[in-house]
Formats: structure tokens, C-alpha cells, sequence
């Protein structure tokens, strides 16, 4: 049953945010600033900690719920004046962003790409001489 | 609201899908690493992080692309979306021809760049409201 929650509420998010997508023309930056702003009011107004519990990794894995860990975050300095929570947040998102940015490096070309190619070629024929 | 279009329903059905399909994915990583023993505060953000390199790793071997041309936003919103966007703006700049670095910085400039600082302003805002507001705690 876990399964089946996580599952619909991941897909609901998914929707809501094909349906903002679709009839805003906002750019994938400003859709992301709207999801993790998004994030943190809904948190605020106390959704996200029902919703957690309801939909556990189904909501964890998607973008608002980062918003929801920094209003956390700032509620446990603010209130308790503890760094604790943002000791995992941020390099959590830090250690995301560098898993894309070591993919992107180490990812294969597209094949269509016409200035790709001639480079694609040189790379093999090196690993062939090699 | 205009009536919606066949195209338009198509694409809320398929980023529904890929949700639902999504949700289901990272409740597997998680019941695996709590079933490895893990406790619930180190297996939530480790699923995040399983999500964000998976999507980066599908983004670099060529698969992801296709994702968000059938789940749009819905492939987007998860975390593998946002480290498949990194990844996929520095192959798209790579593909172009560009040096490494400025490849590099153009994949990070992106969402990337604005993600935490945006998070962490959005999160200071709402906390202080709640704060002042006396709803939260």
C-alpha cells in the first residue's frame, strides 16, 4: 500500500506540475524557482508534514520537498539555534549537482550532434592506435 | 481557460504516468536501504541522492533525453530531473564544440545555480512569517 501512495502522490505533484508547465511560459529556471518556493509555503502552512508522511519517497524525491527540508532547516536554527539539518541539506544537494556535473562530463555525445562527430572520430581512432 | 486540446491531455496523462511510475521507484530505494538497515533520517536523503545520480547517469548514457520528451515537467520534477538538466546542458554544450570548462559552467549555471539560493531565501521567508505569524514550530 506504501507503494501505491508514494506512487500517487508523486504522480499528482507530477500533474500539478505539467498543468503550471503547460499554461505558464516559464523557463525551466523560473519553474524551478516557482517548485522550491512552492515547496517551503507549503511547508510553511504545515501540507508538506501530512503530505510526507502520506506519500514518504514518493514526495521525497521530487523537487518541493527540498523546499520543505530549508524551511525546516531555518526553523530548527531559527527556533533551537542548531546548524544540524543544513549539515545534510546542503551537501546533499551539492553531492546532486556534482553527480550531474561528473555525468555531463563523462556522458556520450548525442550522435546527431554535427560538431560531435569528427571529435567522436578522433577519440576512436586514438583508442584504436592505442 | 480554453478547452483542452487532445495534445494537452496526452501530455497531463504522461506526466502522470511517469510520476506514478517514478513514486513507486523511490519507494523501492528506500525500502532496500531501510531494509539494509539504514534509519529513516539517512534513508530518506540517500534516496534523494539515488534519484538525482540515477537521472544524471540515465541523462549521460542518452536515455533521460527521451524521458523529458514523454513525461515533460513530470520528468522535470523529480531529483533526477534536476541533475539530468545539469548534466544534459554541459553534453549539449560539449556537443557544441565548447571548451571543457565553459561547458561545464554553462550545465551549472542553469537550474542548478539557482536552486539553493532561491531554496534557502524561500525557506528563511516562509520560516520568519510562520515565526511572526505563530503558526509553525
Amino acid at each position: 500500500m506504501d507503494f501505491l501512495y508514494a506512487g500517487i502522490s508523486a504522480a499528482v505533484i507530477c500533474l500539478i506540475g505539467q498543468i503550471i508547465f503547460a499554461n505558464t511560459k516559464l523557463g525551466p529556471v523560473k519553474f524551478f524557482m516557482l517548485v522550491i518556493s512552492l515547496g517551503a509555503i507549503l511547508s510553511g502552512l504545515g501540507f508538506m508534514n501530512w503530505f510526507n508522511g502520506f506519500g514518504q519517497a514518493g514526495v521525497a524525491i521530487m523537487t518541493v520537498s527540498p523546499g520543505d527540508m530549508f524551511y525546516g532547516s531555518w526553523m530548527v536554527l531559527l527556533t533551537q539555534g542548531s546548524l544540524s539539518v543544513f549539515c545534510i541539506l546542503i551537501p546533499l544537494l551539492i553531492c546532486c549537482f556534482a553527480a550531474g556535473i561528473i555525468c555531463g562530463v563523462l556522458g556520450k555525445l548525442p550522435k546527431n550532434a554535427p560538431q560531435a562527430e569528427p571529435e567522436a572520430k578522433e577519440a576512436a581512432g586514438k583508442a584504436e592506435v592505442v | 481557460m480554453n478547452a483542452l486540446s487532445p495534445q494537452q491531455i496526452k501530455g497531463y496523462i504522461q506526466a502522470t504516468i511517469f510520476g506514478f511510475v517514478c513514486g513507486i521507484i523511490g519507494q523501492a530505494i528506500m525500502k532496500i536501504y531501510i531494509a539494509l538497515g539504514l534509519p529513516p533520517g539517512y534513508a530518506v536523503p540517500l534516496t534523494v541522492f539515488t534519484f538525482a545520480l540515477g537521472g544524471a547517469i540515465l541523462m549521460g548514457i542518452g536515455i533521460y533525453g527521451r524521458c523529458f520528451a514523454f513525461g515533460g515537467a513530470g520528468a522535470m520534477l523529480p531529483m533526477s530531473g534536476l541533475a539530468g538538466a545539469v548534466t544534459g546542458g554541459i553534453i549539449e554544450a560539449r556537443a557544441q564544440g565548447k571548451p571543457m570548462k565553459t561547458a561545464i559552467w554553462e550545465g551549472a549555471k542553469g537550474p542548478a545555480s539557482v536552486f539553493i539560493p532561491v531554496g534557502l531565501l524561500a525557506g528563511l521567508a516562509v520560516a520568519i512569517a510562520t515565526i511572526v505569524a505563530g503558526i509553525g514550530g
